[in-house]
């Protein structure tokens, strides 16, 4: 090989490198990015108004025994299905119960059961789709079959059989609700998975001899699960349907715990008479889902703007 | 001669695929000496990288270390437990990848990674593990190690990226690093300094280093010994010195031959005629016969004799690395 003069400029590149240093950083703190993100976030309208209204019910639940007037068991005889009034905003019901109230109330049951199913179901989810999609094989053929499995029945077939099997209650509905959901998240993570594990970093994390459950918990699933995120969000919305659903077929929360399917379920006999009974909790309902779809859409596009589509 | 790092004997894996076996590797012979600097040439699928895989025993499903030995410091691997083998990855041998852009986890900071595998492979606490990394980030030639430390690696260029791990590498104190092309996705005047550098600190820690490249340059720069591999076998090894100025297998020639001169007047490039032959159904004989400008009849039946990896030879029937 022939020797050649170069006229590398090796200074430059030593000042190029310290500058590049310097420079760390200036994306900003921790908050700083955290800002950035909410600014982003915030320019997709509908999720402002998402979250927005899921903060807003939040608060109620939180405080709903500050808020409410009136106790939601609590019965009146002397005002049975009365329309809205000053005394009662949202009317009540045929015992007389405060239906403002009695909807107050609600949200906690609501939320509770959204939160508490997506978590478990995420962390079922989570955990199996990344053994699926790093070992392969067996455990990936034993975990799509019981994806598969799941799948074939409809969450509300799966809440009926549950509830006919053990009692209908709230830990029955969510276990119902997390069976259903884990395999949305199992399928999210394991694709991830198989894509992350070709990266040069899980296959250093192996050259260097970190531990399988090191590699799994530490570097794939912390990797993985951004989108799962935003599905998480999504499917929060389709988890209070499904509950609601189960209320009011009988099979979830029971009287005289106040759910917003139970209440819609009780009101629908009298819907052309006392319209409030019903109205008022499906609005909720309606809300709430509403939010959680918004609220993801808007992470979705802010967290993977590839996927963006203006709107 | 000392007694030597790694030793590979023999070394036959395959990959087990509906079409049939692929042979990846058949009868690899190398040693590579304390303190010595290998490079393991060969086009793409010649079976560079399934070596490596091969010595650190992460040949996934449905591959297999069909035969052969692979002794490290004296010991064994193939005889090793999974548990075990995860003990002398990292600690004993460890690899440093070619793309510095996935190389490192995006959601931890510097500090945090090379905190973590450095203080798993040496067994100390965190606080020593940190003083480890910021005096390596330092003997890299990174300026402010603290804030390199401190960011994430998104923040970081592709040349500071590589830079960590090889600094990360260093602090898990190997006796034996393969480097598996680093320096190729790097732009050339950083791939250069990357070298050098890298080349100082090897020298400085006289560390031995399997260096896995289809880059002959980089080869006849950083490299004491050469083993060019063709078809999942090395079919000439020797040192630097017999590789460049006296080539013996006709596959070293015509690489050789191929590399650009700026002295040369324009011309096309030269390439050697047609391709890598697929695995699954190797050439009988001498797998490089069909390519061969020197090829006699017996090459396609009688397959030469494999190298032995300590001596300069070549696996060929016609030439001979002595008689030159």
């Amino acid at each position: 090989m022939s020797e050649r003069t170069t006229s590398i400029d090796w200074e430059g590149l030593a000042d190029e490198w310290e500058d590049e240093v310097e420079q760390i950083g200036s994306a900003g703190s921790r908050l700083q990015r955290l800002t950035y993100f909410v600014r982003d976030l915030a320019k997709h309208r509908l999720s402002v108004v998402g979250a927005g209204l899921l903060m807003f019910v939040a608060v109620i639940a939180v405080f709903a025994p500050q808020i409410a007037p009136y106790s939601p068991t609590e019965v009146n005889p002397t005002a049975i299905r009365a329309g809205p009034s000053v005394a009662h905003p949202f009317g009540t019901d045929s015992l007389g119960r405060d239906i403002f109230s009695r909807v107050i109330f609600g949200s906690r049951i609501a939320l509770q059961i959204a939160v508490t199913s997506m978590g478990i179901a995420f962390v079922i989810g989570s955990v199996l789709g990344a053994l699926a999609g790093y070992y392969g094989g067996k455990v990936d053929s034993v975990v799509q079959t019981a994806i598969d499995t799941t799948w074939a029945f409809p969450a509300i077939i799966m809440g009926l059989a549950l509830a006919s099997i053990l009692e209908p209650n709230l830990t029955t509905v969510l276990a119902a609700i997390a069976l259903v959901f884990w395999g949305v998240f199992a399928r999210l993570v394991r694709g991830e998975v198989l894509s992350l594990r070709e990266l040069e970093f899980i296959k250093a994390s192996e050259a260097i001899g970190l531990s399988d459950t090191k590699i799994i918990f530490r570097h794939l699933i912390p990797n993985a699960i951004v989108p799962a995120f935003v599905v998480v969000t999504l499917q929060m919305g389709n988890a209070i349907a499904v509950a609601a659903s189960l209320s009011f077929l009988g099979l979830g929360v029971q009287p005289p715990t106040a759910s917003w399917g139970i209440m819609l379920s009780a009101g629908r006999q009298y819907i052309t008479t006392a319209w409030w009974i019903s109205v008022f909790p499906g609005l909720a309902i309606v809300i709430v889902i509403m939010s959680f779809n918004f609220l993801g859409e808007g992470l979705r596009d802010t967290i993977d703007p590839k996927l963006e589509n203006n709107r | 001669m000392s007694d030597p790092v790694l030793e590979i004997r023999d070394l036959e894996t395959a990959f087990d695929t509906s079409a049939g076996t692929v042979e990846a590797l058949r009868g690899v012979n190398l040693t590579v000496g304390a303190g010595e600097r290998v490079g393991l040439v060969g086009e793409s699928g010649s079976g560079k990288s399934v070596t490596a895989q091969s010595i650190l025993r992460l040949i996934d499903s449905p591959g297999e270390i069909a035969n052969g030995s692979i002794t490290l410091n004296g010991r064994d691997l193939l005889g090793l437990s999974s548990r075990e083998m995860q003990q002398v990855r990292g600690r004993d041998v460890t690899m440093i990848f070619q793309d510095p852009s996935t190389s490192l986890d995006p959601v931890y900071s510097v500090r945090s990674q090379m905190v973590e595998t450095i203080g798993h492979n040496r067994d100390v606490p965190d606080s020593e593990a940190e003083e480890i990394a910021r005096n390596y980030l330092d003997l890299v030639d990174m300026p402010n190690p603290d804030r390199v430390l401190d960011s994430y690696p998104h923040e970081l260029s592709g040349g500071m990226k590589q830079r960590v791990s090889i600094a990360m590498t260093l602090g898990f104190d190997p006796d034996l690093i393969i480097a598996d092309e680093p320096t190729t996705a790097l732009d050339v005047t950083v791939q250069k300094k990357v070298m050098e550098i890298f080349k100082d600190v090897i020298s400085e820690e006289d560390l031995s280093v399997l260096w896995i490249t289809h880059n002959l340059g980089v080869v006849a720069e950083f490299c004491d010994k050469v083993a060019v591999m063709y078809a999942g076998e090395i079919v000439e090894y020797g040192s630097v010195y017999d590789i460049f100025d006296r080539p013996t297998h006709p596959y070293t020639r015509e690489l050789l031959r191929t590399i650009p001169n700026i002295n040369r007047p324009a011309e096309e490039l030269r390439v050697i005629e047609g391709s890598v032959p697929h695995m699954l159904d190797p050439p009988s004989g001498c797998a490089f016969h069909p390519r061969c400008p020197d090829a006699e009849p017996e090459c396609r039946t009688m397959r030469p004799e494999q190298v032995d990896g300590d001596h300069h030879e070549a696996s060929c029937l016609v030439h001979d690395a002595t008689e030159q």
